[in-house]
């Protein structure tokens, strides 16, 4: 990019790169810094701790020429070092197993003295009980906060088996450890911002939709149930929490969701307080994004008492960064970290990022209204953009993260350019509380067009008690046992080969709103439908007797199709009130299925019928416990014969099974299969 | 003295026992992974998802991107995705080609050099933190641990939850794992084991700081000179919950003959303890208490005076002037 477009052409649209600079910093030959720490002595020198137990001592960090950086070993030997914080002078690393005080007792800059100021906090040994930390208030009490342990099989649960584990703690001066806020799962990050409030930030798995920014204050729950094994609602440490069933402690909504394609694994975030140095962004947040290797931007408000606001992307470009922290000369430091999260690369050293002095068009500040936002921008605009807007929320469940969820297209209402060019007002926007929104305003040559922002409450009106979060019904448990005894995850595009059709197509579906006796198909997996020419029924390549199934499915207005098991026994897929009815045998006694274009979930289980040595049927076929979105609609039905459609008319001990294409149009999904015999 | 050599001599072999007909990762790959990863590793699958498939290309991975931790992912899927547990669809050894291929997608990183993970004590001692192994299959982990390094090429070993040592080592010192996986792996101390209390593992058998019946035991700080590696400690007076002395203990070889002066106790109990062993060192222990407190624990290993292998260890603590036998306490306990 020529600065000279930058400077003088108004509307030239300009790249990160022109605005902020991203250099690596020369890391000693034959090192690998794997940093989880960062902070300044008041001199200038940078400390950096590292997951590899050692803090590193680098003079001249903030100068020009790298080559004048210098890097020593001040400690080695710690136990992972995922936080540093520098008070006063005195250096404070967070160890997996305690805060610690490291004291240079000579003067030489190498430490000789380590001082434990908590351990307070429990440990199995696992290897996923990380701590992190840890920013400290005006009072001087330090935050910290404990990861979750992972178990197998079920690794994605994660457990508190030790008590404090899915926590942030507060610890004094003098070491005195209390619980703070809890319900945490993988709390990377976490910072004090420039109205003193505690920010941290989670990321995605179980009761986790996305990865989160929150606004912590005592004895908040963030809504990963592990830690209230620690409770006395938990009788402290004998009831383990569930880990498929929302608990009844509602969680605190994240000040900021962020969007999943704008961060997976979130690290910590800082607040500008370079006066200008970093650019117009003052007081503004800035945190660390691993896995994308990003620094986001956030800006937070506070609306009805609640926080929430808006994020941004910021730099694109810095690696695997987990730690960013401000130096006294306004740069911005990323200390970058990969092994085993998996980051962009670089995984591992420090970037640093610096203000080039060209002010980029960017939207400064964002704020909620009733009905739209106003947006502050850092240089004036002559036209009005075209936006495009969307709502979405997520789930709250045990399923590891959630995709956007119950999406909208909203409508722009008005919009409006002040006479300085230096701010937009969107009105006449519907928005809800308890929803996400997504904003691209385009054509007006924004650095970064889009802005997402978390609507806990809206400014006026009475408190909205939804949360972004929704909790939901717990799908179909994938416990230990399903996994563990021989459930087979047949289909998601099918990739053992397990099934025969022609003419289904993997697609994602929804109901044509044109047309909804028709799927409107567009690129994806979501489903396996039977709309190409000629399809053949879905059929299983293996024979199954006595099995348990469960399969997602959905049908168009007048749909119209079966599972056969054993190619035989007909369970009705139809788009009306006989949808769960096994021909022949029974009608369903509840009426669970919820009509055109609505997914659902079809459990039961059949049993093959039984034979004597002779040959001679000793029992009919019959299903069992057959339900619909959890609502159980038979409980059992006997087959006397086969049906109408059979592949043959003669009964077996076991035979393939198969999804009918021939009498309509049926989507279906994720079947699972757990053979009993 | 013992000197510090062989590096390396205690390493693990890497491993070289590969099955003799190596599945092929590829093939497996491009039947039951590409379709949703990309037949090159970069998400592009024909089938599309929400969140997407993983890009291998970009390093990114769910649950880690070590060998062992995408072996997990690929046998147990990831719940609530659609990746799903291939254990039982494939073999053992078809998941590790697998795994193997899917991380040969990933940007290489710089590979650690197995000796640097290898300490060693050369200039001062060292005292390192992290986890232990039991040092009996019976017994969990220890998850707050020491080792002491000290220039003789002798080291100890201690719970920092209850400050109870745990084993003392002679020859190489520690090799560190923590970055060996996701979050690091236990600390693997490579000396010789001279002694250790085999029998029930865990520290509260060997010079055991818990079982007082008035004192709880507080872990302070570590501190390193030239000549000395100390551990800091808290008595804590678990009735009042005052602390009542805070003891500094040290590691060094024993120039001479200690005595029981060298201890500031009032009363001393000896145990002997046999072990095979040629050393001399003493683990002493050193205080400042209120009137009331007393305490030591030190062991002796000294063949010369004896004329055979044998040892000494010594525990001594006397609570608040107390001196009947209950709050005397010596043998390890075996409970």
């Amino acid at each position: 990019m020529n600065s000279l477009c930058i400077l003088f052409l108004a509307g030239c649209q300009t790249v990160e790169a022109d605005h902020y600079s991203v250099e690596f910093l020369p890391i000693p030959a034959g090192e690998t810094l794997e940093v989880g720490g960062i902070d300044f002595l008041s001199d200038g020198t940078m400390l950096l701790s590292t997951r590899r137990g050692r803090v590193w001592w680098v003079d001249n960090a903030m100068s020009d020429d790298m080559s004048q950086m210098k890097f020593h070993i001040f400690a080695e030997g710690l136990h992972e070092g995922l936080g540093l914080e520098v008070i006063d002078d005195e250096i404070f690393v967070m160890q997996r197993g305690e805060l610690s005080h490291l004291i240079d007792l000579d003067g030489d800059q190498i430490c000789d003295r380590i001082e434990a100021v908590s351990q307070d906090w429990g440990m199995t040994g696992n290897y996923h009980e990380f701590a992190f930390g840890m920013p400290v208030d005006e009072q001087g009490n330090f935050y910290i906060s404990t990861n979750v342990g992972f178990w197998s099989p079920d690794w994605w649960h994660g457990k508190a088996k030790a008590p404090r584990r899915g926590t942030i703690l507060k610890v004094t001066p003098d070491g005195e450890t209390t619980w703070f806020a809890s319900g945490v799962r993988s709390p990377c990050g976490l910072g004090i911002d420039s109205q003193q409030r505690l920010l941290y930030t989670d990321n995605q798995g179980d009761w986790m939709p996305v990865c989160g920014l929150f606004d912590v204050k005592q004895d908040d729950f963030f809504g990963h149930p592990s830690s209230l094994r620690w409770t006395a609602d938990y009788e402290f440490g004998a009831i383990d929490p569930s880990t498929t069933v929302a608990p009844k402690r509602q969680p605190k909504s994240a000040a900021i969701w962020i969007p999943y394609d704008w961060s997976r694994s979130t690290g910590n975030l800082v607040h500008d307080t370079t006066a200008g140095k970093f650019g117009p962004f003052e007081n503004q947040l800035f945190v660390a994004e691993l896995t994308l290797g990003n620094v986001l931007r956030v800006m937070l408000e506070d609306v009805q008492g609640v926080t929430q606001g808006a994020v941004v992307q910021f730099r694109e470009g810095v690696g695997s960064a987990i730690r960013v922290r401000f130096a006294p000369d306004g740069s911005l430091f990323a200390g970058l970290t990969n092994r085993g999260w998996g980051g962009l690369a670089p995984g591992s050293g420090v970037a640093r990022l610096r203000y080039r002095d060209v002010l980029p068009l960017e939207m400064a500040n964002i704020s909620l209204r009733q009905d739209g936002f106003v947006i502050d921008l850092t240089k004036p605009i002559t036209s009005i953009p075209t936006i495009e807007a969307r709502s979405y929320d997520y789930n709250y469940w045990w399923d590891y993260g959630s995709p956007e969820m119950r999406e909208k297209q909203l409508d722009v209402g008005d919009v409006a350019l002040s006479d300085d060019g230096l701010q937009i007002t969107i009105s006449n926007m519907k928005l809800s509380a308890g929803r996400c929104v997504r904003l691209q305003l385009s054509g007006i040559g924004l650095l970064h067009d889009e802005f997402a922002y978390t609507i806990n409450q809206l400014p006026e009106g009475e408190l909205c008690s939804e949360r972004v979060a929704k909790t939901v019904a717990p799908p179909d448990a994938r416990t230990v046992e399903e996994e563990g005894n021989g459930w087979l995850t047949t289909t998601w595009g099918d990739p053992f080969d397990n099934w025969s059709a022609e003419g289904w197509e993997l697609c994602s579906a929804s109901l044509d709103k044109s047309n909804p006796s028709r799927f409107e198909l567009n690129v994806g997996n979501s489903a396996l439908v039977n709309t190409g020419p000629n399809a053949t029924h879905f059929t299983s390549k293996d024979s199954y007797g006595d099995v348990e199934f469960r399969f997602s499915f959905m049908l168009p207005e007048g749909g119209d199709s079966g599972l056969y098991m054993m190619s035989r026994y007909e369970l009705q897929l139809t788009d009306d009130s006989s949808c769960g009815e096994i021909i022949g045998s029974k009608n369903p006694r509840a009426q669970a299925y919820n009509g055109a274009g609505e997914w659902h979930i079809m459990r039961g289980r059949f049993l093959a019928p039984r034979f004597d040595a002779d040959g001679n049927k000793t029992r009919n076929a019959r299903f069992e416990d057959i339900s619909i979105d959890y609502v159980g609609i038979i409980g059992a039905a006997e087959c006397n014969a086969v049906t109408g459609g059979a592949v043959s008319q003669q009964e077996v001990a076991s035979a393939p099974m198969f999804f009918q294409a021939t009498a309509g149009t049926i989507a279906i999904a994720d079947v699972r299969l757990k053979p009993l015999d | 003295m013992i000197s510090l050599t062989v590096i390396g001599l205690l390493l693990p072999l890497a491993a070289s026992q590969e099955p003799a007909a190596d599945p092929d990762g590829q093939a497996i790959y491009t039947q039951s992974c590409a379709l949703c990863h990309g037949e090159k590793g970069d998400g592009n699958g024909a089938a599309k998802f929400d969140p997407p498939a993983r890009s291998f290309v970009d390093g990114g991975y769910s649950f880690g991107n070590t060998p062992n931790a995408v072996f997990n992912t690929i046998s147990n899927g990831i719940g609530g995705t659609a990746m799903p547990a291939f254990q039982g669809q494939l073999t053992e050894a078809e998941i590790k080609a697998v795994a193997t291929l899917v991380i040969g997608f990933a940007p290489q990183e710089e590979t650690s050099d197995p000796l640097a993970a290898v300490l060693q004590v050369s200039e001062r001692p060292q005292i390192i933190r992290g986890g232990l192994n039991a040092y009996h299959e019976k017994d969990t982990v220890i998850p707050r641990a020491l080792v002491l390094g000290g220039l003789d090429g002798l080291s100890v070993e201690l719970d920092t939850t209850t400050m109870g040592v745990l084993a003392f080592r002679r020859g190489d010192f520690v090799q560190r794992n923590d970055w060996g996986d996701r979050g690091g792996a236990m600390l693997e101390p490579m000396g010789e084991l001279l002694m250790s209390n085999t029998e029930n593992g865990n520290s509260w058998g060997l010079f055991s700081a818990s079982g007082f019946r008035d004192a709880k035991f507080k872990f302070v700080a570590t501190e390193v000179s030239e000549q000395k590696a100390k551990v800091v400690y808290r008595i804590i007076d678990s009735e009042n919950s005052v602390e009542v002395a805070e003891v500094v203990e040290y590691f060094e070889i024993a120039k001479e003959r200690y005595t029981d002066a060298d201890f500031v106790v009032n009363q001393q109990i000896l145990i002997t303890w046999l072990a095979e062993c040629d050393a001399s060192l003493f683990y002493g222990a050193s205080y400042e208490a209120p009137t009331g407190w007393r305490v030591g624990r030190g062991l002796r290993l000294d063949q010369a005076e004896l004329g055979r292998s044998f040892s000494f260890l010594y525990q001594y603590v006397q609570v608040k002037d107390t001196p009947p036998a209950e709050s005397q306490h010596s043998e390890h306990d075996d409970e």
